[in-house]
């Protein structure tokens, strides 16, 4: 999948990403690359940018935790507010993507 | 690994060096993601490809910080035209200068400098709830221009009281009035630098 196709969905796989837990910005690019199995071509900088706009927004909040052992970090989890949306995207995308499997999938039946 | 962190946290705060706030947060994600590719170890230069364009990832920061800068701006505007309304109803009341039978040029252009304003700033305030953040530039200018002629036929209706006992009054809401209006030019000068970027 190119980087193109990803960036209009990127927030909504950071917010699923959040929605395991909280996580600091090089995790969330991790768990990005291991669930969808390197298939997402994108600049790993470019998450950072969707953390904070996702912030600015109220979906998530941060804040900087040090470990016992190793640097300070930010860490990132999902508000309220971001759950909420979570719920709303995952209803728009499953509707979204029936609607335009309907036409992709040659050997689907076509809705009555 | 630290003169790559410096060359290309030195560019990327470059691109982003009208908003310091923001090319801090940018240089210490970045810090952040290459010490855990360093502790990966993980080559430098590779790090950076992963990273990706600094021009790219300094669109991106821009286009993130973008719709709170502009929400921020449309209070900016908000309070001139508070400020604006009730200077302009004082000085009204103060000196007299309420004659709806017989309106002036200058009372006319007042009002409805006003009035055009606060529907521009209405109309940039519903962009911004219906996620469109980034059309409020628009009626925000129209806003701004609005109101700036609206204060100055206000201020040249008040300027014959200026040598009488609420003269340094006039003078201070008028003064009061310009400077937010130059603040909000001032921010949407800014909005202009994200958006060129973004």
């Amino acid at each position: 999948m190119n980087a193109e196709m990803l960036k209009g969905h990127l927030d909504n796989v950071i917010l699923a990403t959040l929605e395991r837990g909280p996580a600091h910005g090089y995790a969330v690019i991790e768990d990005i690359r291991r669930r969808s199995g390197g298939s997402f071509d994108l600049p790993e900088g470019t998450v950072y940018p969707a953390l904070h706009r996702l912030e600015l927004a109220g979906l998530i909040a941060s804040d900087w935790v040090t470990p016992e052992a190793g640097r300070r970090k930010r860490v990132y989890a999902l508000t309220p507010g971001g759950k909420t949306a979570l719920k709303d995207r995952r209803e728009g995308w499953a509707e979204f993507s029936r609607a335009v499997g309907a036409f992709l999938e040659p050997d689907k039946p076509w809705a009555a | 690994m630290g003169r790559l962190k410096g060359d290309y946290a030195g560019a990327l705060e470059r691109e982003l060096g009208f908003d310091r706030q923001l090319a801090a947060r940018a240089r210490e994600d970045l810090a952040e993601y290459l010490d855990e590719m360093a502790d990966a170890g993980l080559d430098p230069a590779e790090a950076e490809r992963r990273f990706g364009d600094v021009r790219d990832i300094a669109r991106s920061y821009a286009s993130a910080a973008l719709p709170k800068r502009l929400r921020q701006t449309l209070g900016v505007a908000g309070w001139l035209a508070l400020a604006t309304f009730l200077f302009m109803r004082w000085r009204s009341m103060q000196l007299g200068l309420e004659s709806f039978a017989h309106p002036t040029l200058l009372s006319v252009i007042d009002g409805a400098g006003f009035l055009i304003g606060a529907a521009a700033l209405i109309v940039a305030w519903r962009r911004g709830r219906s996620q469109a953040a980034s059309d409020m530039r628009a009626p925000l200018v129209f806003a701004a221009a609005a109101i700036g002629v609206s204060t100055t036929a206000s201020l040249l209706r008040a300027l014959p009281a200026l040598g009488g006992p609420d003269g340094a009054l006039i003078l201070a809401t008028g003064l009061i009035q310009f400077a937010l209006l130059l603040v909000l030019i001032g921010r949407l000068r800014l909005i202009d630098r994200y958006r060129r970027l973004a």
